[in-house]
């Protein structure tokens, strides 16, 4: 069954649908405040206008679906090693990418795409373009099959040894089960959750007091029975309420996302795919990796899981933003498999030849900032200015001490750990996180050094690299030097290509 | 089959960073700074001055104001006068380095094969002075993006050629600014000026 991409072709038949739904969905958010406005204001007598207008509207719509539909074709120049797509309706645009510059092929596939049963195939070009291509409707036979296409370039350079290879492509690599899953969920994320918590009631107490003012209700009385309740409401009661709402929003979540995750050998790439409602596949070549980061809880830690996050090239600059599409997340997997995919993208698991551990002057920033300084605020503003504050002052030890743990473990788990080909930076003090990047992928380095650090010979490292900075601070100098001219000299020696 | 290598590394026989000498920026280029100085003076000046008419019952501050504006204007002066000295750049064979900070001291390194574009600015007071600026890019985010102020006009493009020579050979590697074929064009420009310029020998390489 070959499909041929060598001649410009047109998507599934049923793109149209997909096309219909698009453009309705962008006509709707773009209109969507002056809509409301007229079916708030509208004169119902006059209804047939509207039905009639509505109906215009949506056969406006199904021309403009029909001409995209038309006018988006793909083909595959395998002479010029280039993916064309042309398409435009009034003004025509055509994209030429290069095969071995793809970065990414995915076959996603949303729930309107799952009613028609059609795929949309994404292509990602590293980093910092955003015209990102996709083709919004697709069979899934063809979206695998030119998937295949896309990425063969790459199959070429290495080699006719891996012509067999084929055979082996559906034996899954790893597998992460419902078990694992609802394990991850109960252990992991905490944070994520509880700020998505906090938002959520901060929204709801906002809401609450709009209401409120907006009913005209004597608000003395209404405050002093917000008050007397949330004082009579059990502190304890409340806190097991967080607790499960929590565990609850982290396992649906995990479940939703991750389901049925599954991450494959196919050919030199790792195919990954996953999720329940919408289902993501994504193809991703080792070699793409920057940066890997594997990290692991204290209940992680008991339960032998592992999360792993594989970063490639991005424009982001912070190479800890969170959700980066680029970004792929292996949820959970014991130690055996988390090594079995450190081999796999970085050739071997990294070892340690040397610990560097960051000066003592790394606590007493964290006392400063996290302990001296929110605590003198609250006494001074508790003293001087809001004297109804003194009540929480007790807090302020509870406060003090968390911060102490917290502290404490932050500094235990600072660490640059550093061997001839990786360079290991572990870090965080609940979820014990292990950044991964090897010397040849480096971007730049800058060291940074205060002139009242000089004399401690305390520095703050950065390692540039294409998935963002990585950073080290407070380490010694004397015992950095000699590993960043060594890293230096592993870049500039050679000609290895870094992505 | 990668290449072979089995010898050891001695850490201490290679190049060190740490201990390369830099070069100063032109001088001139402190007039620069001076001029842009000068004009945020004036601004703040300018300002005091409008607040005090309008508000006519502060004469009370009007000498502190004056004080703390003067102070202002002279930490501005001393800090940015300092900051020129501190700043200063070298290139090795195969790296470039460039050191900049008043309470810090930054040193970053850039291997010329991480090298994405190179790029020449000139600001307006800059090219009074012809001096321009060296932009270096990477893939490595706007963090590792080096600005090298204060470079004579014609030795910034003798560097600026001297870069895109090291880093044209390996256009194999992706560079970033070239994804789609759309963006092509800018490079073919950059490429231009090489050929442009090839003939130029470079005399900073000898002065390290």
């Amino acid at each position: 069954m070959e499909s041929d991409f060598s001649k410009p072709q047109r998507q599934s038949v049923k793109g149209i649908a997909i096309m219909f739904a698009d453009t309705f969905q962008e006509i709707i958010r773009a209109t969507w405040a002056p809509l409301l406005i007229v079916f708030y204001r509208v004169d119902w007598s006059k209804m047939l206008f509207l039905v009639i207008g509505l109906l215009v509207l949506l056969l406006i719509i199904s021309i403009i679906a029909y001409l995209k539909y038309i006018h988006f074709t793909f083909f595959l120049d395998e002479q010029k090693q280039e993916f064309v797509i042309q398409k435009g309706i009034i003004t025509k645009n055509k994209m030429t990418i290069q095969l071995n510059k793809i970065q990414q092929v995915n076959i996603n596939q949303s729930l309107v795409q799952k009613l028609v049963g059609v795929y949309s195939l994404d292509i990602d070009t590293a980093g910092s373009n955003k015209k990102e291509v996709s083709i919004r409707a697709i069979d899934h036979r063809i979206a695998q099959h030119l998937k295949e296409k896309l990425l063969e370039s790459e199959k070429k350079v290495v080699g006719s040894v891996e012509v067999n290879q084929e055979e082996t492509i559906h034996q899954p690599f790893l597998k992460i089960s419902l078990p694992t899953l609802l394990k991850v969920g109960l252990t992991s994320n905490y944070g994520r959750s509880i700020a998505l918590i906090i938002g959520f009631i901060g929204s709801l107490y906002g809401g609450f007091y709009d209401v409120v003012n907006s009913f005209e209700v004597d608000e003395d009385e209404v405050n002093g029975i917000v008050e007397q309740g949330m004082s009579y409401f059990s502190l304890s009661f409340f806190l097991f309420i967080i607790l499960t709402l929590v565990l609850l929003i982290n396992l649906v979540r995990t479940v939703v996302k991750f389901f049925d995750y599954q991450m494959t050998i196919q050919k030199n790439a790792l195919a990954i795919n996953f999720g329940l409602f919408s289902k993501k596949n994504t193809l991703l070549k080792p070699t793409k990796v920057q940066v890997t980061t594997y990290s692991q809880n204290y209940f992680q830690k008991k339960l032998n899981l592992f999360d792993l996050n594989l970063k490639q090239a991005s424009s982001t600059d912070d190479a800890d933003a969170e959700g980066k599409k680029n970004d792929i997340e292996v949820p959970g997997c014991n130690q055996e498999e988390r090594n079995a995919i450190l081999t796999k993208i970085l050739t071997k698991v990294p070892m340690t030849e040397q610990i560097i551990q960051p000066n003592f002057r790394y606590l007493i920033k964290g006392v400063l900032l996290g302990v001296v300084f929110p605590v003198v605020l609250v006494l001074v503003l508790g003293v001087f200015v809001f004297k109804g504050m003194q009540v929480y002052f007790p807090f302020l030890i509870v406060y003090v001490l968390f911060v102490a743990v917290l502290l404490f473990f932050k500094f235990k788990n600072y660490r640059l750990l550093l061997s001839r080909d990786f360079i290991m930076i572990k870090s965080k003090a609940w979820d014990v996180e292990h950044q991964i990047v090897e010397p040849f992928k480096i971007q730049g380095v800058t060291t940074k050094q205060y002139f009242w650090h000089k004399k401690s010979d305390v520095v703050h490292l950065t390692i540039h690299t294409a998935a963002g900075d990585l950073n080290f601070n407070f380490a010694s100098y004397s015992l950095v030097k000699p590993w960043v001219n060594y890293w230096l000299y592993e870049v500039e020696r050679k000609e290895r290509s870094w992505m | 089959m990668e290449e072979f290598t089995n010898n050891t590394v001695s850490f201490d026989s290679l190049p060190k960073f740490e201990s390369v000498p830099m070069q100063p920026l032109n001088k001139e280029y402190l007039n620069v700074v001076y001029i842009g100085n000068t004009i945020f003076t004036l601004v703040l000046s300018v300002a005091t001055l409008i607040f005090l008419t309008v508000k006519n019952d502060s004469n009370d501050f009007i000498l502190p104001l004056i004080a703390g504006l003067f102070v202002v204007i002279s930490l501005i002066f001393w800090l940015s006068t300092i900051g020129f000295r501190k700043k200063g750049y070298a290139l090795r064979e195969k790296d470039i380095l460039f050191k900049k900070g008043i309470w810090s001291t930054t040193l970053t390194v850039i291997p010329f094969n991480r090298i994405q574009h190179v790029a020449l600015h000139e600001g307006f007071f800059s090219r009074m002075y012809h001096l321009s600026e060296l932009q270096i890019y990477t893939a490595g985010g706007s963090s590792s993006d080096l600005h090298i102020p204060g470079l004579p006009k014609e030795q910034a493009e003798q560097m600026k050629t001297f870069l895109l020579k090291k880093i044209t050979p390996i256009a194999e590697t992706p560079s970033i600014e070239s994804l789609l074929k759309v963006e092509e064009i800018e490079k073919t420009v950059i490429e231009s000026t090489v050929i442009q310029e090839e003939t130029k020998p470079l005399q900073e390489n000898d002065g390290i």
